[in-house]
């Protein structure tokens, strides 16, 4: 794990800390929230409009093409087409890093040129995990449910991750989401049985705060 | 529906850089008529009421710019696209 992000205490600063890292700097990949977000003992809400956090985390810089993972725990279930709960690319999309996913599709970059479509899951309200342990597959995780899907890598993106939209191309935000979050990670590849237990735990987790979904 | 009022490119200026509560920053964006925007959010939770005149914000429904989701990226060409027939025609 390089971030962690459990979105506690009902403030932007009291959520903006990495759990891995507490310190106050972009270095510890402290978030930055921009935009006209709202802040509750459920986690953070974006707007769908202009909302985002930068995680001041560059794939490129911190990840391996054969070796990376992002989580977010999205606890609401709507229809929001457009909007991405993280995000990266650089100039092209053979270093894409984002999911769009709805009840009628998914698309799925993991530094890669074309998407991945797995079938939707039956709700957007849930713990979302993307995963590559090499450089041709790449896991997906809805809750506890995973499956392998064949992917050969592309890029890493120059572009720091943004949480709840899309870092395109460096400092320019698109792919704004609506969807409040409870939690999200950004670290090392996970292999199918550890995407099961980061969910097991994050459920635990949000449970035990009274905001599972 | 999200909520947003219009700005001028003066108090966009002002505002950039600014945090309208502890933590968070304003993120005045165009909209699809190139109107500069800020939402409803960052005018309702304002610590300081007098960075510009929220008073006289009126609130409309958001037009966001379109944006692409890129189930085929137009940006380069899909490896699974055939290549360009060059044969010419049969007279």
């Amino acid at each position: 794990m390089l971030a962690v992000y459990p979105f506690v205490g009902g403030t932007a600063t009291t959520c903006k800390f990495n759990l891995k890292n507490p310190l106050n700097t972009d270095a510890a990949f402290r978030l930055s929230f921009v935009g006209g977000w709202t802040f509750s003992n459920n986690g953070i809400q974006p707007n769908g409009a202009n909302t985002y956090a930068d995680t001041f985390l560059i794939p490129l810089t911190h990840w391996t093409l054969g070796s990376s993972s992002i989580s977010a725990y999205s606890r609401a279930n709507n229809v929001d087409p457009i909007g991405v709960s993280f995000g990266s690319k650089g100039v092209n999309f053979s270093s894409a890093l984002y999911s769009a996913i709805n009840a009628t599709n998914v698309s799925i970059f993991h530094n890669q040129q074309l998407p991945i479509t797995p079938a939707p899951p039956t709700t957007t309200a849930l713990n979302f995990i993307s995963s590559r342990i090499n450089t041709t597959e790449i896991i997906v995780a809805y809750n506890g449910s995973t499956t392998n899907n064949a992917s050969n890598v592309g890029n890493l993106s120059p572009a720091s991750i943004y949480l709840s939209a899309r870092n395109n191309n460096n400092g320019v935000p698109d792919l704004y989401s609506s969807r409040q979050l409870a939690f999200a990670h950004i670290g090392t590849g996970l292999t199918q049985a550890e995407c099961t237990l980061l969910y097991n735990r994050i459920q635990t987790f949000q449970t035990t705060l009274g905001r599972q979904v | 529906m999200r909520q947003v009022a219009i700005i001028t490119e003066e108090e966009k200026d002002k505002l950039i850089g600014r945090q309208f509560m502890t933590d968070v920053y304003f993120n005045p964006i165009q909209d699809a008529n190139n109107n500069w925007i800020i939402s409803s959010e960052e005018i309702d939770q304002s610590e300081d009421k007098e960075i510009i005149s929220f008073k006289d914000l009126r609130l409309k429904i958001h037009e966001a710019k379109i944006e692409q989701t890129d189930e085929t990226p137009k940006d380069e060409p899909s490896k699974d696209e055939p290549p360009k027939d060059t044969t010419p025609p049969k007279k």
